[in-house]
């Protein structure tokens, strides 16, 4: 468990949750302890929503745990961006994930690195080509990378459903593990140390939580800062 | 067929056939050596003619084939389900489903249904709040329905009934107020358990088709009342026939069971249904209610596949199981399989698979009860096929696996 993850399901317990109408959990695997991260209604994903118009994607398919209930959120990010896409639940639905694949041809997959590298099996059983991008929402205390031909773009989350830093198509080819920072947060820095801060009328409000540790400030070549995270 | 009702038939036959986006039903009719006019259909017996859209020829034709409307027109791409063993299809969305009278019936909702979306964006325009279930992961889901606060749940019979007991261990039912239904037809004694376990709900069950666009049948209050799954067509949206499954023989009889068949009606459809056969069976029965509605009632009867299968000396089917099992409600759970196993040498073996609530049921005088009092055609009864060697043995046992939560009836070989 990360220290943001603390501060906010600490932030989570005093409050009330049903006046939103949307929540994911505060972990990304389920235990007796995990609590809801609320979400405005028709909430979005901004750090898709960027590389979806970056790459100009007009299909996609979803391959995520339902347990996440991040769908509604990837399902309102299409839907702004008038990109029809498909939605199936990893790993139950894992043939009809080939078989979308197999007839929409993707130009992008999103899904974690679990459920990529099983669809990446199932879709080398059944012969089918690999998507040409994958979008992996990953969580800021994983390091784990998707071993692929295709461009992989990581979108790293510190709940799911709230992202904190994403990769432009020039991060995404590189091996190192550089990020742009959500530019929804507000971020300070401090001894490497990357903080981050909502406004005040977020769902979910909070202030200076750390977020990343041992980050370098950079420079990516499509001109906006980046943070390299140390191993 | 009325004339109001063969316009629109005939509007909707037309724009799929001269679709510009999709050659699907011109190559098909072609293939079939159907070659309709620009009036088509003139008549009833005309219609008739047309071949039957099957589950079969979705899945047989590449998504893309059988796209009516530009790419991006599409805001999603739904799948079935893949439970009815025939193939999954893909299905194209560009329309919103009316769920506005969802509006007054709860806050906050646990739907059973993947994507996630489809009930988000229904819950949406009323400010609902919604979560989905989580295949598998029960105790993870009765979590975050306790957190949320759930006041309703959407989604088939079975799951939510498999689901209710991790549910209750952790909220009361008492909170629940509106259960909504959809998919397989649900028994009375699922009906009942429920309505125990959820005491303050209200229950209603819809009729809906994903390949023909959703929700194609609706009950008035009187319907709702006698709560034996009657519903009105929505002539509106769809024009409705009933088959029989093995002859295709259109049924204009009331009260003889058939498969449903629909047609979508509206304009702009990104996959309209010409003919399509639902695999549901119904029977159309006298309308008895007093709403405004004209409509003929249809009493839904269950799953073609799954509801009903043929053995020596008559039929089986779900609606006189779950009649002869109604008495034991108390000891067996309201889902079950029937089996019938048959090899070409050998007469049937019939296996009835139950979950029993408590330990020691009697599977032996259960089996007794199913040979003496299941009636399998008028004036037939199963012991008549065991007295007369049609059929060698009935048995009942445990369901070996018990997450399975399904009804229905298998015919194997």
């Amino acid at each position: 468990m990360n220290d943001a993850v603390t501060i906010l399901e600490g932030l989570l317990e005093a409050r009330p949750l049903q006046q939103y109408h949307h929540h994911t959990p505060t972990r990304f695997e389920p235990d007796d302890q995990f609590l809801l991260t609320p979400h405005i209604r028709g909430a979005a994903m901004p750090s898709l929503a960027r590389t979806l118009r970056e790459h100009t994607i007009t299909r996609s398919v979803v391959f995520c745990s339902p347990y996440l209930q991040i769908d509604p959120m990837i399902f309102w990010t299409h839907r702004s961006l008038g990109i029809p896409h498909a939605s199936v639940a990893a790993p139950l639905q894992t043939p009809t994930a080939v078989e979308l694949i197999k007839q929409i041809e993707p130009q992008c997959v999103l899904a974690t690195v679990e459920t990529a590298r099983s669809l990446l099996t199932a879709l080398d059983t059944a012969g089918i080509a690999h998507p040409p991008m994958w979008y992996l929402l990953r969580n800021t205390a994983s390091v784990e990378r998707l071993a692929s031909d295709s461009l992989v773009h990581y979108d790293l989350h510190v709940v799911p459903g709230l992202s904190v830093a994403y990769q432009c198509e020039q991060l995404a080819t590189e091996s190192r593990e550089r990020f742009h920072l959500a530019p929804e947060l507000i971020w300070s820095e401090q001894n490497g140390m990357q903080y981050a801060s909502t406004e005040p009328d977020a769902p979910l409000n909070f202030s200076a939580i750390p977020i990343f540790r041992n980050t370098t400030n950079q420079k990516c070549m499509c001109g906006k800062p980046a943070i390299a995270i140390a191993p | 067929m009325n004339e109001l009702m063969r316009q629109k038939v005939q509007d909707a036959f037309q724009e799929a056939l001269g679709n510009e986006f999709s050659a699907f039903y011109r190559t098909w009719y072609k293939e079939q050596e159907i070659t309709p006019t620009s009036s088509f259909p003139r008549t009833l017996q005309e219609w008739r003619t047309l071949p039957f859209l099957t589950k079969e020829k979705l899945v047989a034709t590449p998504f893309l084939e059988r796209l009516f409307v530009p790419w991006e027109k599409a805001h999603s791409i739904r799948t079935s389900s893949g439970t009815s063993g025939r193939g999954v299809v893909l299905i194209p969305r560009n329309f919103h489903v009316d769920r506005s009278y969802l509006k007054e019936k709860f806050t906050r909702i646990l739907s059973f249904y993947y994507p996630h979306f489809g009930m988000d964006e229904a819950c949406e325009p009323f400010k609902l709040g919604h979560i989905g279930a989580i295949q598998k992961m029960p105790e993870a889901t009765a979590r975050m329905s306790s957190l949320f606060k759930i006041d309703a749940l959407a989604g088939p019979c079975s799951p939510i009934l498999a689901f209710a007991p991790y549910l209750l261990k952790v909220y009361s039912g008492a909170n629940i107020r509106y259960i909504h239904l959809w998919g397989e037809k649900p028994a009375d004694v699922q009906f009942q358990e429920m309505a125990t376990k959820f005491p303050n709900a209200e229950i209603t069950w819809e009729y809906s088709n994903i390949e023909s666009g959703g929700r194609s049948g609706y009950a008035c209050a009187h319907l709702e009342s006698l709560r034996d799954d009657r519903v009105h067509p929505y002539t509106d949206k769809f024009y409705w026939e009933l088959i029989d499954p093995e002859t295709s023989e259109v049924i204009e009889d009331l009260d003889r069971d058939g498969e449903i068949v629909l047609t979508t009606l509206w304009g702009g459809n990104a996959i309209p249904a010409i003919r399509y056969r639902t695999g549901d069976l119904a029977r159309r029965v006298a309308k008895t209610c007093a709403c405004v509605s004209e409509e003929t009632v249809y009493q839904m009867l269950g799953r073609v596949a799954y509801d009903r299968a043929f053995i020596p000396g008559g039929e089986v089917k779900s609606e006189e199981l779950e009649r002869i099992l109604a008495p034991f409600a108390a000891e067996i759970e309201g889902n079950f399989e029937l089996h019938i196993f048959k090899k070409s040498d050998t007469k049937p073996q019939i296996v009835l698979y139950v979950h029993p609530r408590t330990r020691g049921l009697d599977l032996q005088g259960l089996a007794r009860h199913l040979i003496r009092n299941m009636r399998i055609g008028t004036n037939r009864f199963l012991s008549d096929s065991i007295n007369s060697s049609l059929i060698s043995s009935v048995t009942c046992e445990p369901m070996p696996d018990h997450d399975k939560k399904v009804r229905r009836i298998v015919s194997h070989g």
